[in-house]
């Protein structure tokens, strides 16, 4: 039930059985780890079922293990009756209770067929589908409503810091405390106010986000092809399906052809599923094994296929799901949790502080209805109500310095995890290169072509193609095992994959018409590349008597296949000297940064017995084909920024290894150290920790199939890294998703890509990944000011009250002066990001926010300002003890606080230089110095008084800067 | 030294991980030696579950794949289950590559006697040779029969006869010396892989290799199995899947097999996944090339040639020959006569046994051959340096008929 994967001194990762995909359980686990003594984080990860929890040297692994145990039956105890129908057995209970709901994947495909009365070849009629869409409904799934303003005033007004202060406001009030009561009444008010502006935008640009994306599923409807909606899709339809399609309904698969899904939405498996349409034996499979099922909200990754929609709306499995759970909850950043554990801890103390100066006070003698108010207008400031404005405002400007960036911020959990990026994993095509292919150099015979620019020499090149029949018989294959096609209304323009397209460019170039070659020779079946296939095979009609296949695809696997070579316009047996002289000229151009395609074809007589599958050894070599990709501007320079950063980079790629290693040099990949290649195309072979070693090594992973881009992140996770994704095409899906923070290419990304990251970058530039990253750490590091500060604040507040109630003065803290305190707080949070943040190492995702030592510090810095304005409290008494002494010490105590948020040379690791800082800090500073001053002169006394008072603050003030720079 | 005594030495079939590993790095060197003759390269490769690593350092403008290189040596071996297969296994690579290397690129079928005077060895090494007349291929019997055993426990699982094997399987074969001659077999010790531990039976098992393997390559040699040699088949109980699965890899560490088994002296360099220019590899050919000269010639029946090489010199500074006894003239007359007729310089020989051009004369690989069943006594590879072409002039000058 509960497995350890792994444990370290003070770290342990469990696998929960159950946990995948349930939300609820991660909750209630989390909740119950964080209430055990000693522990000190804890992650939970319902997409993979794990905990990883961190904990103090006293705790033991095994503990946990059993408290995990015993929480899990706890909660199955609890919640048996309501959620049970989370569980796949009882849905499938469901499908039996509804009467309509039939168990599809136990069902025939010509059983389904019949029963929507459909075709599998032309589907249904338009008017049909437009009638049982009035039947059906819209096939539309409620899902997050984004929430309303009052909504979220009132999420803002019950927040349980604001809740408590504003009850001791009330108390306070009643018990005769007006001015204090308002004033904490007042912080409440405005922290809520604030909290709910920021949160409010923050959800306004989440929906427009939202709005924009438009999904559209392919489906045969009178024999042809349409794309519509999602939500007019009907049961019945006969959807199209290929990599890249996202399913808009549950449907039965008719025909497949390697088709593989990515599943992870509705069971949280991430290793995609392979389809198939056979009949499965029987009904009571889970729908991780129902093979012959496509779900709504799951994504092709590979293979294409048709299948018949059976379900609808919130009658899929998906529509189910939501229904009964209402919303998914959004993921959270680890920094959130951090700092709802920091305000639990402040409470607390502010807390217990209050009753102990309460009894304290109690025993001194004081009257008791003023100590209850006292005590209530303590806890009312110490409560750091503004701990969840600052949170929501931070994630707000954070947001906002991305969106200046043209950084579109998709989820906001990606801010508080940038910090502690570790390792920074690109897609290579269309990420780090421009995707924009052109064919550089051609092997075919015995003769190499190396083509600078075709349209300055086309001459030449015609030339060689009528002098090299080779040459010749190669381009003309690529056109044909090639489905780009021109478009010819207005412009001609091409339009297809970049390979694809440049080889058309090609030999349309060298004066090929390919539109009339290709239409001769008409295809009569394809077959696409597959994760085990790195080749696609076309069959064309040659003439009456010949069909004619092309493959066209990795060069050592058509290389493989191939058991003849063309040579001067003849066929020969291939002899180990011609292979390997293949393989030579394949190192060649892959070693000059090349993608290389290999092409081989065969002939078959009509109506020969022979089959159309190839078999090894009887395809005919044709030759080699070299393209060039350039890289991105910007590309090394950023994996050098990152390097000074102490992130570490990796490029995942399914070129050959030399292809790759050009690359990598190219990048400067490997920083000071060799560059070292993975060159893999399966990693499921590998147990955890090879994978982990392996991949944590390499800098370059080559020839990977795009769904073990995961495996790869997976690896660096468990690792225990921070993984940033950058991708930017559909195959970069699942690991943006995985990743802790996916980051899309926004203009030539895929529309999926854009809508599985965490953020997009819009105007593809990639300096903006490093600017995120710097964003990220300004964002993580201003928490952990403002955190510090305000917990300063409260240490200082407790400190000064002790000593009122010891009788250095006889009026407390006022609550006034605690908006300052609020307000500097948020300040701080808005800090500009500074350079020599980027110079340090990432954040240990394992560290917390707050750690003991800076508990202690802040500590030690209350001590200090308040000895220091002890010093005023002092002049006042020598003067007289009256009610001006306190308001001399409070007011010397709230003008140091300010004072020390602002830069020295020593404190918070602050730059120097007033200009250097934050312009909303200086303009609360001199804000709360004006109010301190107007009311120094507006207090009664004299001048000579008034001057004093003011050279007193202003000693304080001095001599604490003096003490601290 | 003793009369009587008994020797032992093993071989180790190709799917050995330490042999695949040796494998893997010497079909690097072919490979670039077939683009760029001259180029520079030492390859380690080792091994390790699912995972091969590759460090290869070259000097040289030629590119070679070599995650594909080494897939094509995983797939000739035969691994092709499911944890390890030529095409899922994990290659990581750390390709260092330099400019070509001014110094190596003379071309010794060219130039002249004082300019091969002039060209050093960058190694210091010392290595030996070594050549007897107990078999045909001048090897001593113990680690020549093992060889032939391997072999043959890797031709059964190809050819198809026992069909449950694996690639992985070592053998060791103790052999008898009576007045320091083979007399008998003592004792056959073959350990063999198999796909699944159920099948077959370690009974099974043993008498399939007894008749298929053990009792086959007898039937030409002179000495064979008899009634009380000890044979033993995987005595530590049935080996399942074997290979970088179970034991991890790493070239240069069977030396004893390349050589001879132990029976003499040998360097302990690897001689895998080195260019020819790297004399600690072709040094130890040249001193077997010597020793089994005079052996051929009758000049004596165990001889051991020994070379010692220092950084920057092209000449070895020490040369001995030793006959254990067994040598018709003194043993400083043997090597008077290797001097006088042997060069070991190392351009000299490079170009006596055309070393750098081998691999692009055999396509589908010399050095990567070489690096299973041994690098000396190979019949079945015409090698230049087990050449028998000089006991007719060295049988003349000792005055031996």
């Amino acid at each position: 039930m509960v497995q350890i994967i792994h444990q370290l001194v003070g770290r342990a990762r469990f696998k929960v059985s159950g946990l995948r995909n349930n939300r609820l359980l991660a909750r209630f686990l989390a909740r119950e780890l964080y209430s055990q003594k000693g522990v000190v984080r804890v992650s939970v990860n319902p997409i993979t079922g794990n905990i990883l929890v961190i904990f103090t040297k006293m705790t033991c692994a095994n503990d946990l293990a059993s408290l995990l145990i015993g929480a899990l039956k706890a909660y199955c105890l609890k919640n048996r009756p309501e959620h049970e129908g989370l569980g796949e057995r009882e849905e499938f209970e469901d499908f039996r209770e509804n009467g309509h709901l039939r168990p599809w994947h136990a069902s025939a495909p010509d059983e389904i067929v019949r029963y929507f009365n459909t075709s599998p070849t032309t589907g249904l009629s338009q008017d049909e589908a437009e009638k049982r869409l009035d039947m059906h409904g819209m096939n539309f799934l409620p899902g997050i409503t984004s929430r309303s303003l009052p909504k979220i005033l009132k999420s803002q007004a019950t927040a349980f810091p604001v809740l408590m202060t504003g009850a001791a406001a009330c108390l306070s009030i009643l018990t005769g405390g007006l001015v204090e009561g308002m004033a904490a009444l007042a912080i409440a008010a405005v922290n809520a106010a604030v909290g709910t502006v920021l949160e409010h935008q923050a959800e306004k640009s989440l929906d427009t986000i939202k709005g924009s994306v438009r999904l559209s599923a392919r489906v045969c409807r009178d024999g042809q092809l349409k794309e519509i909606a999602f939500d007019s899709i009907v049961p019945g339809d006969l959807l199209d399906l290929e990599a890249g399609s996202r399913v808009p309904a549950d449907a039965r698969l008719i025909v497949t052809d390697h088709l593989s899904v990515d599943e992870s939405a509705l069971t949280g498996e991430s290793i995609p599923v392979n389809k198939s349409a056979r009949d499965l034996a029987r009904d009571d499979v889970l729908i991780s094994g129902r093979l012959n099922m496509v779900y709504r909200g799951t994504l092709v990754v590979e293979g294409c296929g048709r299948a018949v929609v059976a379900a609808t709306g919130n009658d899929t499995v998906l529509g189910r799901l939501q229904v009964y759970s209402g919303a998914v909850f959004p993921p959270e950043a680890l920094v959130a949790a951090d700092i709802r554990r920091i305000s639990k801890q402040l409470m607390m103390i502010g807390f217990l502080a209050s009753t102990g100066l309460f009894l304290f006070s109690l025993f001194r003698g004081y009257r008791l209805l003023r100590l209850i108010r006292n005590g209530l207008a303590l806890m009312a400031v110490a409560i750091p109500s503004g701990i969840s404005t600052l949170t929501v405002g931070a994630f707000a400007l954070g947001q906002n310095n991305l969106r200046r960036r043209r950084i579109l911020v998709r989820r906001l959990r990606a801010l508080g995890n940038l910090a502690s990026t570790q390792v920074v994993c690109f897609d290579k095509t269309g990420t780090l290169t421009l995707n924009r292919m052109t064919v550089s150099a051609l092997y075919a015979g015995s003769s190499r072509l190396n083509i600078g620019d075709i349209s300055a020499n086309s001459g030449k090149g015609i030339n060689v193609l009528a002098t090299d029949p080779d040459l010749s018989w190669l381009i003309s294959l690529s056109t044909l095992c090639n489905e780009a096609f021109i478009h010819h209304d207005g412009d001609p323009s091409l339009e297809g994959s970049s390979t694809e397209r440049a080889l058309i460019y090609l030999a349309e170039s060298l004066g090929i018409d390919t539109t009339a070659f290709r239409g001769d020779h008409p295809i009569l079946e394809i077959f696409h590349r597959t994760d085990e296939h790195h080749y696609m095979r076309t069959v064309h009609r040659w003439d009456e008597r010949q069909e004619l296949t092309v493959i066209k695809g990795s060069p050592l696997e058509v290389l493989e296949m191939c058991g003849y070579v063309r040579k001067k316009g003849q066929v020969h047996p291939m002899g180990d000297v011609e292979r390997s002289d293949i393989e030579a000229e394949n190192a060649s151009m892959a070693g000059a940064g090349l993608r290389v395609l290999g092409v081989g074809y065969r002939w078959r007589s009509e109506g020969s017995r022979e089959k159309r599958f190839i078999e090894d050894g009887k395809v005919i070599w044709a030759g080699l084909a070299g393209l060039a990709d350039p890289i991105r501007r910007g590309a090394r320079s950023l994996i050098q920024n990152l390097h000074q950063a102490g992130i570490k980079t990796a490029v995942i790629t399914g070129d050959q290894s030399l292809t790759a290693h050009h690359m990598g040099e190219q990048l400067g990949l490997s920083g000071d150290v060799p560059l070292t290649i993975l060159d893999a195309t399966d990693l499921r072979g590998l147990d955890a920790a090879g994978m982990q070693s392996v991949a944590t090594r390499a800098h370059v992973f080559a020839r990977l199939t795009p769904t073990q881009k995961l495996q790869i992140i997976q690896a660096y996770q468990n690792a225990g890294m921070g993984v940033v994704m950058v991708g930017d095409g559909f195959n970069d899906v699942l690991a943006l998703k995985v990743a802790d923070v996916g980051i899309a290419m926004g203009r030539e990304g895929a529309d999926l890509a854009r809508q599985s990251a965490d953020l997009v970058l819009e105007d593809d530039n990639l300096q903006s990944v490093m600017a995120a990253i710097a964003d990220g750490r300004a964002f993580y590091e201003n928490i952990r000011q403002s955190l510090r500060f305000l917990m300063t604040a409260t240490d200082i507040d407790l400190l000064a009250e002790f000593a009122t109630r010891s009788g250095l003065s006889t009026q407390g803290l006022s609550p006034l002066q605690s908006i300052w305190t609020n307000l500097a707080c948020l300040a701080i949070a808005a800090d500009p990001a500074r350079s020599e943040l980027m110079n340090r190492p990432p954040i240990n995702p394992d560290e917390t926010l707050i750690g003991e030592k800076d508990v202690e510090k802040t500590f030690r810095d209350a001590a200090r300002i308040t000895a220091v304005s002890g010093l005023t409290a002092v002049y006042g008494l020598a003067r007289d003890a009256g009610p001006g002494t306190s308001r001399l010490f409070w007011q010397s105590v709230s003008i140091n606080q300010l004072l020390h948020t602002l830069p020295s040379g020593q404190i918070n690791d602050r730059p120097s230089g007033w200009a250097a800082s934050n312009k909303l800090l200086q303009a609360t500073v001199i804000a709360a110095a004006g109010t301190h001053l107007l009311s120094t002169l507006l207090s009664g006394g004299g001048i000579i008084i008034k001057a004093l008072d003011l050279a007193a603050l202003g000693a304080s003030a001095w001599l604490f800067r003096r003490f601290k720079g | 030294m003793k009369k009587d005594f008994m020797f032992t030495s093993e071989s180790v079939t190709a799917g050995h991980p330490d042999k695949l590993c040796d494998q893997i790095s010497d079909a690097i060197v072919d490979h670039f030696l077939i683009r760029d003759p001259y180029a520079r390269v030492r390859a380690e490769c080792a091994v390790s579950s699912a995972i091969v690593f590759i460090a290869a350092r070259f000097k040289t403008s030629a590119k070679v794949d070599l995650p594909h290189v080494a897939r094509k040596v995983i797939k000739r071996v035969g691994y092709d289950q499911e944890d390890f297969n030529s095409k899922t296994c994990s290659i990581l690579t750390a390709p260092q590559g330099f400019p070509p290397d001014k110094t190596s690129l003379f071309n010794e079928h060219e130039i002249s006697e004082k300019q091969i005077e002039r060209i050093p060895v960058k190694n210091q090494v010392t290595v030996f040779g070594f050549a007897c007349d107990q078999t045909p291929g001048f090897l001593p019997v113990p680690i020549w029969v093992a060889h032939r055993l391997s072999r043959r426990l890797a031709r059964v699982r190809q050819k198809g006869i026992l069909p449950y094997l694996m690639p992985d399987g070592k053998v060791q074969v103790g052999v008898e010396y009576r007045n320091r001659s083979p007399h008998r077999i003592h004792s056959v010790t073959v350990t063999a892989s198999q796909k699944s531990a159920a099948k077959p039976s370690l009974k099974t098992l043993e008498s399939d290799l007894f008749e298929t393997v053990i009792e086959r390559i007898f039937d030409d040699e002179d000495i064979r199995v008899d009634k009380k040699t000890k044979v033993f088949v995987n005595p530590d109980g049935p080996i399942v899947k074997g290979g970088p699965t179970s034991h991890s890899g790493l070239t240069g560490r069977k030396s004893a097999v390349d050589t001879y088994g132990e029976y003499s002296r040998h360097s302990g360099d690897a001689l895998s996944g080195k260019d020819p220019l790297r004399i600690d590899r072709v040094g130890a050919y040249a001193a077997r090339y010597a020793a089994k000269n005079l052996v051929a010639a009758g000049l004596a029946k165990e001889c051991e040639v020994m070379l010692s090489y220092t950084i920057g010199l092209s000449r070895p500074v020490s040369l001995q020959v030793q006959s254990f006894d067994t040598g018709k003239v003194p043993d400083e007359k043997l090597t008077d006569l290797v001097n006088a007729h042997f060069d070991f310089r190392i351009a000299a020989i490079l170009r006596q046994f055309n070393l750098r051009h081998l691999p692009e004369l055999n396509r589908n690989g010399f050095y990567r051959r070489l690096a299973a069943y041994g690098h000396f006594g190979r019949m079945g590879m015409d090698l230049p340096w087990e050449n028998t072409d000089k006991t007719e002039v060295l049988r003349e000058q000792a005055g031996v008929s």
